[in-house]
């Protein structure tokens, strides 16, 4: 399999990661190396094997917990990194026309 | 005598019990001596003042000794900057587990250190602030992405550094640097307020100049904190408590897959010395293999570039980070913010994971590489029944000269981390122990090599043990690298 240019274009809207079209090529240089890395893995055998998702497995089942009153944020603290604020809202550029 | 900035934290622990030192001058000690090496760029910021309103700490063998968090760590008084220009001038409004722990058990944070950006490299030069040198020699760098934690406890800037391992990145900068560093069970130590990079295998753990002094900081971070979903429900331990067991009998476990080639020959015989001691101190060794190492760094790569895209998603440039300046619209703000707000290890990394994830590509990848995932679990497992420790090499070379390596290809970066990273794949945990020197540097010893020790669930306190008698029988831990050349300009 390879990343084609088209490819790198269509993960850099996924990802809103904007390239510009003399960097695509480098880009697409290095991802394709990543791949040819990566295809190693298509020599495995893993027909007889699940797949693992985390390695705490069964040991550390999901706790249910009681609910618990725990301290807040200030609205002055979480707004103290906003890059832009208004009377208390994160703002951005308009939405609706 | 031997500076104050050379000792243990048990020295100096004992020192200020005995008032010879009070916290205060331990603390100017520390942070003169880190002021006056700014030429490694260790640290992102320094605390001048330490913390004033830490509480003392009565019975804490770490009350009073000075700790430097990586800046993965979230903290109310510093900024937490991972690396990374998005998060310039983030400052946190709470504390991370691992930095309450640390101020519970009356440690003051001297500073942050530098680190690869969102803790993606291998060498410390994907860090937006700049690279961190290697204390041993300047043009070398230090490894990655605990770069920073590193070079401080190598050049004695500071007793012990917190740090995070996704995939090497305590054990292989703390090989490079030639000090000790641990990487605890996946689970051990909470995650709450540490920057996500890829949450099923991110794990904290501790840099020091030795496993004693490792022992110490980890028993208090470890143990279980209900604010993390995968913390382990365990306490924390004495990890100090099988020092005074001698390793008679102890099966060491050699992996066969770990000698084979790509590991440099001066490596290989400095950690072949490393084995034979642990013969000399009791231990008897078993050739034992891991059939699927060799897609370890494939299914790590695809699983932590999976897991990373979709954690950075988050920084988006609304609620915190940096912002582009006047953006047309939405739209136009989270692309202008994430593509200056990134550098280009960390936009690669969120390709191949937007890619792998992606209908049509997720079977043959993600889903494959959970698969394997599984199987090198089985291979640890199986080798555990034969074995109560693994010993070999951390990484496959000596530190290698700034530029050297990845500029071309991030491939061969990669392959850095190809002891380490089969060990997060299955979440076990493992530390790196100086174990000599290779290579010809004028006024040096040369370059560290580090002896890995690999775990079996939950066993950190045997490979502390392990580790601790090595380095009472060898010296490699407690040689330092050269001075700084002094300031040219001693007056600025």
């Amino acid at each position: 399999m390879a990343i084609s240019d088209a490819d790198v274009q269509k993960l850099a809207q996924l990802t809103r990661i904007r390239l510009a079209d003399d960097e695509r090529q480098a880009v697409s240089e290095s991802l394709n190396s990543i791949l040819v890395m990566m295809d190693e893995l298509q020599q495995v055998d893993v027909s007889d094997v699940d797949a693992l998702a985390h390695v705490q497995g069964d040991d550390n089942p999901l706790r249910t917990r009681d609910a618990q009153q725990t301290a807040a944020f200030a609205a002055h603290e979480v707004f103290a990194n906003a890059p832009e604020q208004q009377d208390g809202h994160f703002l951005v550029p308009k939405v609706i026309e | 005598m031997t500076a104050v900035t050379h000792q243990s934290i048990r020295a100096l622990g004992a020192m200020l019990a005995a008032g010879k030192i009070t916290p205060a001058e331990l603390y100017q000690a520390f942070y003169q001596h880190a002021q006056q090496r700014q030429d490694l760029n260790a640290f992102a910021s320094l605390n001048e003042e330490g913390d004033d309103d830490a509480p003392p700490v009565a019975g804490s063998v770490l009350a009073g000794i000075p700790i430097a968090h990586k800046s993965i760590f979230c903290t109310r008084k510093q900024v937490s900057h991972c690396g990374s220009k998005i998060l310039e001038n983030f400052t946190s409004p709470f504390d991370s587990a691992v930095v309450e722990r640390c101020a519970a058990a009356g440690m003051p944070t001297l500073g942050m250190t530098q680190m690869d950006e969102f803790a993606m490299g291998s060498s410390g030069e994907h860090c937006a602030f700049g690279t961190t040198r290697n204390p041993w020699h300047a043009d070398y760098v230090p490894g990655g992405s605990s770069s920073g934690s590193a070079a401080a406890v190598a050049a004695r800037l500071v007793p012990a550094a917190t740090a995070t391992d996704t995939g090497g990145s305590i054990r292989q900068p703390a090989a490079f640097c030639g000090i000790t560093g641990i990487k605890p069970t996946y689970g051990r130590v909470s995650r709450w307020g540490m920057v996500a990079f890829a949450s099923s295998f991110d794990q904290a753990g501790v840099m020091a100049k030795t496993a004693e002094d490792c022992a110490l900081v980890l028993s208090a971070i470890a143990g279980f904190d209900s604010r993390d979903s995968t913390s382990l429900q365990a306490d924390s331990e004495d990890f100090t408590k099988l020092f005074d067991e001698p390793l008679t009998g102890l099966r060491v476990g050699i992996p066969k897959e770990f000698f084979q080639d790509g590991l440099d020959s001066a490596v290989a015989a400095r950690v072949q010395d490393a084995i034979a001691q642990l013969q000399k101190l009791g231990a008897q060794t078993v050739e034992v293999s891991l059939p699927s190492f060799r897609f370890a760094i494939p299914a790590y790569y695809v699983l932590t570039c999976a897991e990373a895209s979709s954690n950075l998603s988050r920084f988006d440039g609304v609620r915190y980070g940096a912002r582009a300046d006047s953006p047309e619209s939405l739209a136009d703000l989270f692309e202008q913010s994430r593509s200056r707000g990134f550098g280009q290890e960390v936009k690669r990394r969120i390709f191949i994971g937007a890619y792998v994830l992606s209908y049509g590509y997720y079977d043959a990848y993600y889903r494959r590489a959970m698969r394997v995932r599984q199987l090198i679990c089985r291979d640890f497992a199986r080798v555990f029944e034969q074995c109560d420790v693994l010993a070999g090499p951390t990484t496959p070379n000596a530190a290698f000269r700034a530029g050297a390596v990845g500029a071309q290809d991030p491939v061969a970066m990669y392959q850095q981390d190809i002891y380490t990273v089969p060990v997060n794949l299955a979440g076990l945990p493992a530390l790196s122990a100086p174990c000599g020197f290779v290579g010809d540097l004028p006024g040096s010893p040369g370059l560290p090599v580090g002896l890995q020790l690999i775990g079996a669930r939950m066993d950190e306190a045997r490979l502390l043990a392990t580790a601790h008698h090595y380095q009472r029988a060898t010296g490699f831990h407690m040689q330092t690298p050269p001075p700084a050349a002094p300031a040219a300009n001693s007056g600025a």
